[in-house]
């Protein structure tokens, strides 16, 4: 009898756990398996598998130059996506981390990226960045076609990017400042210490558990960037802006060719999770205390 | 090595409220100088700013003849040990004790050499490679007075570095802070709410209270010779009890009278002081647990012994061990404590007479509060 009630306490946990479960396995599970699915076939304009064409759709991309490019594209954007935004997150979370008049504004504007549609920004960014009417090339006095031209459209897009992805950096950063004991910048001061010898060997350190996790997250943001493209270049000029999720959506919505996106998706997918587990790997031996 | 000086330093936060007033004092090379005082008091304010973490409202703060008001806490060239001993949670043990040296670019061989004779002064030389975060209280408290002796700062800095420690480390440790002070013969400030500390660790003690200094002096001063009511009564443990009367002058001199007429006679020395002054007015009588005897010590054949008892209602008993703490209680006096040795007879319940030391007890003016035989002493 005991062991029957036990039996049921350790099946219960499972019951506990199967409305997340039914709601993961409708929106995640299912539509996971099913692009694996679709990424073996060729498909018809409603998405449909018709043919069975095994991993053609998988050798047919790993041979195609649009698909590296797609890659390279992807690779220099996130780069500079993720440095780009730490940086703001960072910077702006060291400056807001005394308390000064005016702080809440401050923390406020920083935060704000966080708040803003993708989309709604590339569209004010697409009136900056314009070059007749554009307040950029007003200001610095360029005759630059931002958009249009293959050598500063991605970084555009870029920068765009970083900033929009800033503000949840700053609130990252700013809740690991908090964490932070002030008395040891206390006792680095009576120690000797000036701000940038305590910023390198006090507050970065001190943000590292933080510093790693917000890098995760930021990576993994960067490689599903979507709206800011679609509006702003729609992955041109050319193919310079052509990252693997707008090339997916291309794919799919544009030329009807579901198997060949579906196989994009399941490579973008690889790629992050191979990326993830290496990070948690070099975690377990970078980052301290 | 070098002396400080503060003359009328003053704290004042939102503009409004003093946690520091008029802090005079003068500390010479190789003092050991106590701050204490009940929380609140300013002690702590203090002695940040003498290290520089909180601004002088007003004052002058003199560190070696130099005017430190604004020089920032870096240049100062102070080591301080915090509360909470602030070490660096991700720096091991050894980069801790480093860190002071290491942003001043000492050559590494020198630091290596300075670590490990600190750590093994301390003990810890077997903690060097660990993190803060595996180490037990004791041991975070000797790593942060360890880095706070790798340089030769002007002065060593403590901001109640004892408080976080269990009873029989905290003694240990005071020990083993005395023996420090005398080997480095360095200046040092040491802040506590905890007279015991005070009384042992100090060549002076500061007795602060509402950001005024009470009285700065030697503890044995300190302790014989409170320059106020509140001195007398936070210096030593048990506190002094004080009973409240009036001086009654008498053929032979002076009474102190309780509030129900019960008198004690005056020695002669103080007296004669006390009729003139103090004619049929208030003061305050403070008498130490350990000035009441269970028996009469004839110290002057002359006195009149009988004429110095108070007795009272026993209503708890303490062992100590080698002395017995008694509280008594009688309707006119209050409750007051009195230390006598360990065989001494008496239950609770019980009444008993005591004799008090009158050579030794002290007065107080009933309005100021101040010691009446307050004998000058140095600031």
């Amino acid at each position: 009898m005991k062991q029957f009630t036990e039996k049921l306490k350790g099946g219960s946990a499972y019951l506990y756990l199967i409305p997340c479960f039914l709601v993961f396995a409708v929106f995640l599970f299912y539509p996971f398996v099913k692009t694996i699915y679709l990424s073996l076939f060729l498909t018809d304009k409603l998405g449909q598998a018709k043919i069975f064409v095994g991993l053609d759709n998988y050798t047919e991309l790993l041979t195609s130059d649009s698909f590296y490019n797609s890659l390279l594209v992807t690779v220099i954007f996130v780069v500079i996506v993720v440095i780009g935004s730490m940086l703001i997150g960072l910077i702006g979370a060291v400056l807001c981390s005394k308390a000064f008049p005016g702080i809440r504004v401050f923390s406020t504007s920083y935060a704000l990226p966080m708040a803003i549609a993708s989309s709604g920004a590339a569209m004010i960014f697409k009136i900056i960045l314009n070059p007749t009417i554009g307040i950029l090339n007003k200001l610095t006095g360029l005759d630059i076609n931002w958009i249009a031209d293959p050598k500063y459209a991605l970084i555009c897009v870029a920068v765009l990017t970083a900033w929009l992805n800033s503000g949840i950096n700053f609130l990252y950063f700013s809740a690991g400042l908090g964490n932070i004991d002030e008395s040891i910048y206390e006792r680095a001061s009576v120690d000797g210490a000036n701000g940038i010898q305590k910023f390198f060997r006090l507050t970065l350190p001190g943000l590292s558990p933080i510093m790693f996790y917000t890098l995760v997250v930021n990576i993994i943001q960067a490689f599903q960037s979507f709206g800011q493209i679609k509006i702003l270049t729609a992955g041109g000029p050319g193919e310079s802006t052509n990252v693997i999720v707008y090339s997916i959506y291309r794919d799919a919505f544009f030329n009807y060719r579901f198997g060949s996106a579906a196989a994009q998706s399941v490579i973008l997918f690889l790629i992050i999770m191979a990326l993830t587990l290496v990070m948690f790997k070099i975690e377990k031996k970078g980052v301290k205390y | 090595m070098s002396e400080l000086l503060l003359k009328n330093v003053c704290k004042m936060y939102d503009r409004k409220q003093y946690a520091v007033r008029d802090f005079s004092l003068k500390i010479e090379d190789g003092e050991f100088v106590i701050f204490v005082g009940p929380s609140g008091c300013g002690k702590s304010t203090t002695l940040r700013m003498i290290a520089g973490l909180e601004d002088i409202t007003s004052g002058e703060l003199w560190i070696d003849k130099q005017l430190c008001n604004y020089v920032e806490t870096k240049d100062r060239d102070l080591s301080m040990v915090f509360q909470n001993y602030a070490l660096y949670p991700q720096m091991t043990v050894y980069d801790n004790m480093a860190f002071a040296l290491q942003i001043r670019k000492v050559p590494k061989k020198e630091i290596d050499k300075k670590v490990h004779e600190a750590a093994s002064i301390l003990g810890i030389e077997h903690l060097l490679k660990q993190r803060p975060g595996a180490l037990s209280g004791g041991q975070k408290q000797r790593v942060a007075i360890g880095s706070a002796i790798m340089r030769e700062p002007k002065a060593f800095l403590m901001d109640e570095p004892l408080s976080n420690l269990d009873a029989k480390l905290r003694a240990q440790m005071r020990v083993e802070l005395s023996e420090l002070h005398k080997r480095l013969g360095a200046t040092m400030i040491y802040v506590t709410h905890d007279q015991t500390e005070a009384m042992t660790l100090g060549t002076r003690i500061v007795v602060m209270k509402d950001g005024y200094i009470q009285q700065a002096d030697t503890p044995k001063e300190v302790y014989d010779n409170p320059a106020n009511r509140f001195v007398a009564g936070f210096i030593g443990s048990p506190s002094m009890n004080f009973f409240e009367g009036k001086i009654r002058p008498t053929d032979k001199g002076a009474d102190f009278e309780f509030t129900n007429g019960l008198r004690l006679e005056i020695p002669e020395n103080k007296a004669f002081a006390l009729a003139n002054e103090y004619r049929n007015k208030n003061v305050i009588l403070g008498v130490r647990p350990e000035h009441f005897f269970a028996e009469v010590v004839q110290k002057d054949p002359k006195a009149d012994y009988t004429k110095r008892t108070l007795s009272g209602k026993i209503v708890a008993r303490e062992m100590l061990g080698a002395e017995s703490m008694f509280y008594l209680e009688e309707t006119f006096a209050g409750e007051f404590a009195v230390r006598l040795p360990v065989e001494t007879k008496g239950r609770v319940g019980e009444e008993m007479a005591l004799f008090v030391d009158m050579d030794r007890v002290h007065f107080f003016d009933a309005d100021t509060e101040k010691n009446i035989f307050y004998r000058g002493g140095q600031q």
